[in-house]
């Protein structure tokens, strides 16, 4: 039962509680403590009183003693006074000596209410003779014995002896007897300790003779109050009170000791456990509790400050580890800038701090031209160096409150709130400018920097419009990077419609379908004239993809291979359309073809085996071999090997794109090219004088002067085609000599130039 | 009467017989009255005078004076006999103080001297002197006044006064006017009165009557008339009766010796000297009239 009832747990109480509690049982043992005291008192004033009865009674059996005994003193000196004696044996004039000498001659106590002679026949002297007589008138002589009357309420005490002549007594004269009143008597006998002489009172009838040994227990008496007996009761009752009093307020000491003490500190310590356990905890003073302290507690409040101040250490730790998180989350570790997942967050919290409220943003995203070949140039060292002087650049570039991010490789971004086109604009432009004024070279870059940044704008952003502003971007950027263009470039909605395969699964299916079925494929043909004789010379082959909804063209196209990493399986599918349509023979007898082969292509052996695999026609058409400069850097060596390779087996190689990258003669005269096909941005500054003109015309000779054949793109014009002639350009293309076309039997020619 | 009294100094013999035996014991004796009277006896030498001491107004023969000549007599080998006259009370042993009932007389006093001398007297003692202190000499000189046997030879009384009564002599014969009117009328009711060193003395009218007799000028003629020796002797001290007393005595006939510095009561080493003298005066008896 006590074990099972030890094992009981009770909803845990407030201390305060425990304490009031223990003041109540203290209260109640004092309770309990003072009836036992009290019933123990009582106890010991019944016995006390009992006992004082029984010495009341005692006394007063003394009292009656010493009174009989006063009594026999009286009759003694009564038998030795003279003039008692004179009375018995002249009675003549008893009555003076009974009322005048009898008890003021001082010879018996003068507490005797009467005396009186009695003669041998036991009559009153007085009866005897004239006078009054309030003893009794006769006597029994024979049988004398002393008695208590009570008489108008008054006990009186009768004695009665006999009177001798002489001290022998054998002489008797006659008797005596003396009246008193008990009261009186026992008054003037002695000090009573036990009986109250007031309360005596007897209980036998008015005039009933009550013998003398039986006199007390005719009487009623009541006990003094024992002042001891009351002393010892006060001092037991005060004492009570005071230890009572003393427990009290010892009980209510404790109590507020106790709250002070300990309640009200724990209490402060449980708060601030409490607000420690919310976040809100701080270092605990001394002042959370009074002048006293209780040495545990104290021990807590110092673990606890302890605690907290690692706690709080911990928390700046952490803080500081979430910090350099956040920072190492949010920011790119190479360049410094923030990254993409602070892009997207920053844009989340763009719309967080407005929620609901579109805005107005210009997306802009920049990309190093031709990173990878640095990359690959220089070693991936130069290239973070790189890397970090356009960050540097491009942040200098940018207003203070923007932000820019690496969203990935060398593709930067911000974003502009609430600006406009040409706002935008101004700012690429700066950025622009900034990385031009960079000095790359003190990383050993020698070829100029550049970027290409595409811009999205809309008026009305939501939240989810991320993706698509960024793939606008990405789209314009991508516009950007095309020869020709002055590369900043804004999204149009014609520029998305053809570039929305980069990210389009339909393009991206078409993609994948043409390279798992060539015939998917359309190659149109373009022609490129020899000069001067501006004959068609061969034609390049231009790829197309036949979609649901039309011909995918090749700005469509190779974002989306070159974003897939599928440049060789499309270069692949391709060069077997070409062989198809060259077996099929859709072009010309002697008109040779060019083929353009992607970076990744060069270096594939697959790749460079299909090319091989013309060999056998090269003795029939001429072949070239279409490649771009970036493309010869990434990896110039192995490419080089396989491009002699190729030459050694009669492909024409020509560098494409020449003027559209880093077009650095060291690498020209490296690379195993046998033709130079300018840019269509060199060409076209051929229209406009300047020093850009001369810079090509010298070029163009330059190289030519080289042993380089030269091919001109872009010619769109007869005076440009002239140009280019006079330049000493081998051959030309554009629109002006011929647009792409698919080849039935003979590639159309424009007129003006064939003719 | 002479019957009567006869019958009764037999019985008084008788009932002192015990008593006797004993030479320096006390003793009783039945008075005529019926009342029992004590005394002091010792028995002397052969041949030596017998001296009757008797003390004053309501003492005893306790009293120190009574004792001491007692003592000093006794010593000589003289009989004594120291009685206490019984004042109407048997057995009395104690002085009677002033407020008691007095039933007693002078003459009933007188009376038991008388008997106390024939006591001697029947014991064979031929030669009594009689020896007084105070009121006592009052009383002696009412016994000698009467009868006195032959046997008495002397009478000495030492510090001789009376009991006069402090008012002037109108005053106390209007008294005694009055206490004769009273026992005129059968009135016996008790008299207080302020009597000799008593201011209450309660006493019938006859009792009291009878020592209103007693003046200055009756004990002068009561001296007057004595035959036998008669001596007083006063204190120097002594004034109770005035500075011409002792003339007065002187002139009465009488031999009054005077014991200077000594008071009433010869107290102190006057007791000696009252001795001394006392044993003077017995020794003169003894030598002019020896015992036969």
């Amino acid at each position: 039962m006590l074990s099972s009832f030890l094992k009981v747990r009770f909803p845990p109480r407030p201390i305060a509680h425990y304490a009031l509690a223990l003041s109540l049982v203290l209260v109640m043992a004092l309770a309990v403590f003072a009836a036992f005291v009290f019933h123990d008192t009582s106890r010991l004033k019944e016995t006390i009183a009992q006992s004082d009865e029984k010495l009341a009674r005692q006394e007063l059996n003394e009292a009656i003693a010493l009174l009989t005994e006063q009594a026999n003193a009286n009759a003694l000196a009564m038998m030795q006074w003279d003039e008692a004696r004179q009375q018995l044996e002249n009675p003549t004039y008893y009555g003076y000596w009974r009322n005048s000498r009898a008890r003021s001659a001082g010879v018996i106590s003068d507490n005797l209410d009467a005396v009186d002679l009695y003669n041998l026949e036991g009559r009153n002297l007085s009866a005897s003779f004239a006078g009054e007589a309030i003893m009794p008138v006769q006597i029994d002589t024979k049988n004398l014995q002393h008695f208590m009357v009570q008489e108008n309420g008054h006990g009186h005490l009768y004695y009665f002896f006999p009177f001798y002549q002489n001290v022998d007594q054998t002489h008797l004269l006659g008797y005596m007897g003396f009246k008193s009143d008990l009261q009186v008597g026992l008054v003037q006998l002695r000090k009573f300790r036990y009986l109250d002489l007031q309360s005596v009172r007897i209980v036998a009838a008015e005039g009933l003779h009550i013998p003398l040994p039986k006199i007390v227990s005719a009487l009623r008496f009541k006990t003094i109050n024992n002042p001891e007996t009351r002393a010892l009761e006060n001092l037991i009752s005060r004492s009570f009170y005071e230890i009572a009093a003393i427990i009290a307020v010892i009980a209510v000491l404790a109590y507020l000791a106790t709250v002070s003490v300990i309640t009200r500190p724990l209490r402060s310590l449980s708060g601030h456990i409490n607000d420690m356990r919310r976040g809100k905890g701080g270092l605990l003073g001394e002042s959370y509790r009074g002048m006293l302290a209780v040495t545990e507690l104290e021990n807590v409040r110092q673990s606890l400050n302890d605690y907290q101040q690692q706690l709080d250490d911990m928390h700046v730790s952490l803080a500081h580890k979430n910090q350099e998180l956040w920072t190492q989350a949010h920011h790119d570790p190479l360049t410094g800038t923030l990254n993409r997942r602070a892009f997207d967050d920053d844009w989340r919290a763009m719309h967080r701090t407005n929620p609901g409220m579109p805005l107005e943003v210009a997306f802009l995203l920049f990309d190093c031209d031709h990173f990878k070949a640095i990359n690959d140039t220089y070693g991936h060292q130069v290239g973070d160096q790189v890397l970090q002087g356009l960050a540097e650049s491009l942040q200098s570039a940018l207003r203070s409150g923007d932000r820019l991010y690496r969203l990935g490789g060398d593709e930067f971004a911000t974003i502009l709130l609430s600006a406009d086109m040409e706002r935008a604009r101004q700012v690429v432009e700066r950025c622009m400018e900034q990385v031009l004024q960079h000095d790359f070279s003190a990383y050993w870059v020698r070829e100029p920097v550049r970027i290409s940044v595409g811009i999205s704008a809309l008026r009305m952003a939501q939240e989810d419009d991320l993706q698509l502003l960024h793939r606008q971007a990405d789209i314009a950027m991508y516009h950007a990077k095309r020869p020709g263009q002055n590369k900043i470039s804004v999204y149009t909605s014609e520029m998305g419609e053809g570039q929305e395969s980069l990210v389009s699964n339909a393009e991206t299916s078409a993609v994948y379908e043409a390279m798992a079925d060539p015939d998917q494929l359309e190659m149109h043909y373009q022609p490129v004239l020899a000069l001067p004789s501006l004959q068609i010379e061969y034609y390049e082959a231009l790829v197309r993809i036949r979609g649901e909804h039309g011909l995918i063209m090749p700005s469509s196209i190779f974002p989306v291979v070159e974003f897939r990493g599928l440049e060789c399986e499309f270069d692949l599918a391709v060069l077997e359309r070409i062989r198809c349509d060259l077996e099929a023979g859709l072009i010309p007898v002697g008109i040779g073809v060019s083929l353009n082969v992607s970076g990744p292509g060069i270096v594939n052996a697959r790749v460079t085996e299909k090319l091989l695999q013309f060999a056998p026609m090269l003795s029939k058409i001429k072949l070239v071999l279409e490649v771009t400069e970036t493309s010869l850097i990434t990896q110039i060596a192995h490419a080089s090997a396989n491009l002699n390779r190729l030459r050694k087996a009669g492909f024409v190689i020509a560098l494409d794109d020449f003027g559209s990258g880093y077009s650095s003669l060291r690498y020209l005269a490296g690379m195993p090219v046998d033709l130079v096909k300018f840019d269509i941005s060199m060409v076209r500054s051929l229209e406009v004088p300047g020093r850009q003109a001369v810079f090509v015309e010298d070029l163009a000779r330059l190289i030519k002067d080289a042993g380089y054949k030269l091919v001109a793109e872009g010619i769109e014009s007869e005076a440009l085609l002239d140009r280019v002639t006079a330049l000493g350009f081998s051959h030309a293309q554009g629109f002006h000599i011929g647009r792409p076309a698919p080849l039935a039997k003979s590639p159309p020619v424009n007129q003006a130039v064939a003719g | 009467m002479n019957k009567s009294l006869l019958l009764s100094a037999l019985a008084g013999l008788l009932f002192a017989l015990p008593s006797l035996a004993d030479h320096n014991k006390a003793v009783e004796a039945k008075l005529p009255t019926g009342k029992i009277a004590r005394a002091d006896f010792h028995k002397g030498k052969d041949g030596q005078a017998a001296v009757l001491v008797l003390h004053g107004f309501l003492q005893t023969r306790a009293f120190p004076v009574v004792s001491s000549l007692m003592e000093a007599a006794s010593t000589a080998g003289y009989t004594t006999l120291a009685p206490t006259l019984s004042l109407g009370i048997s057995r009395r042993n104690k002085s009677l103080s002033c407020e008691a009932m007095h039933l007693h007389s002078l003459d009933e006093d007188a009376d038991e001297v008388a008997y106390w001398v024939r006591w001697l007297e029947q014991k064979g003692h031929t030669r009594i002197i009689l020896v007084g202190h105070s009121y006592g000499n009052v009383q002696l000189l009412t016994y000698m006044g009467r009868n006195p046997v032959p046997a008495v030879k002397q009478l000495l009384m030492i510090s001789l006064t009376d009991v006069e009564m402090k008012q002037n002599a109108q005053q106390r014969a209007q008294i005694a006017q009055d206490l004769r009117d009273r026992l005129s009328k059968k009135n016996h009711v008790l008299v207080e009165a302020e009597f000799g060193q008593c201011k209450k003395y309660v006493s019938p009218p006859a009792s009291l009557l009878s020592y209103m007799k007693v003046s200055r000028n009756s004990i002068l003629d009561a001296l007057k008339r004595i035959h036998v020796p008669t001596e007083v002797i006063m204190g120097g001290k002594d004034d109770r009766m005035g500075s011409d007393w002792v003339e007065k005595l002187t002139a009465s006939g009488v031999a009054v010796r005077v014991i200077p510095g000594a008071s009433h009561f010869f107290d102190n080493q006057y007791e000696f000297e009252l001795q001394d003298v006392l044993l003077q005066t017995l020794q003169t008896l003894q030598d002019k009239r020896p015992e036969r």
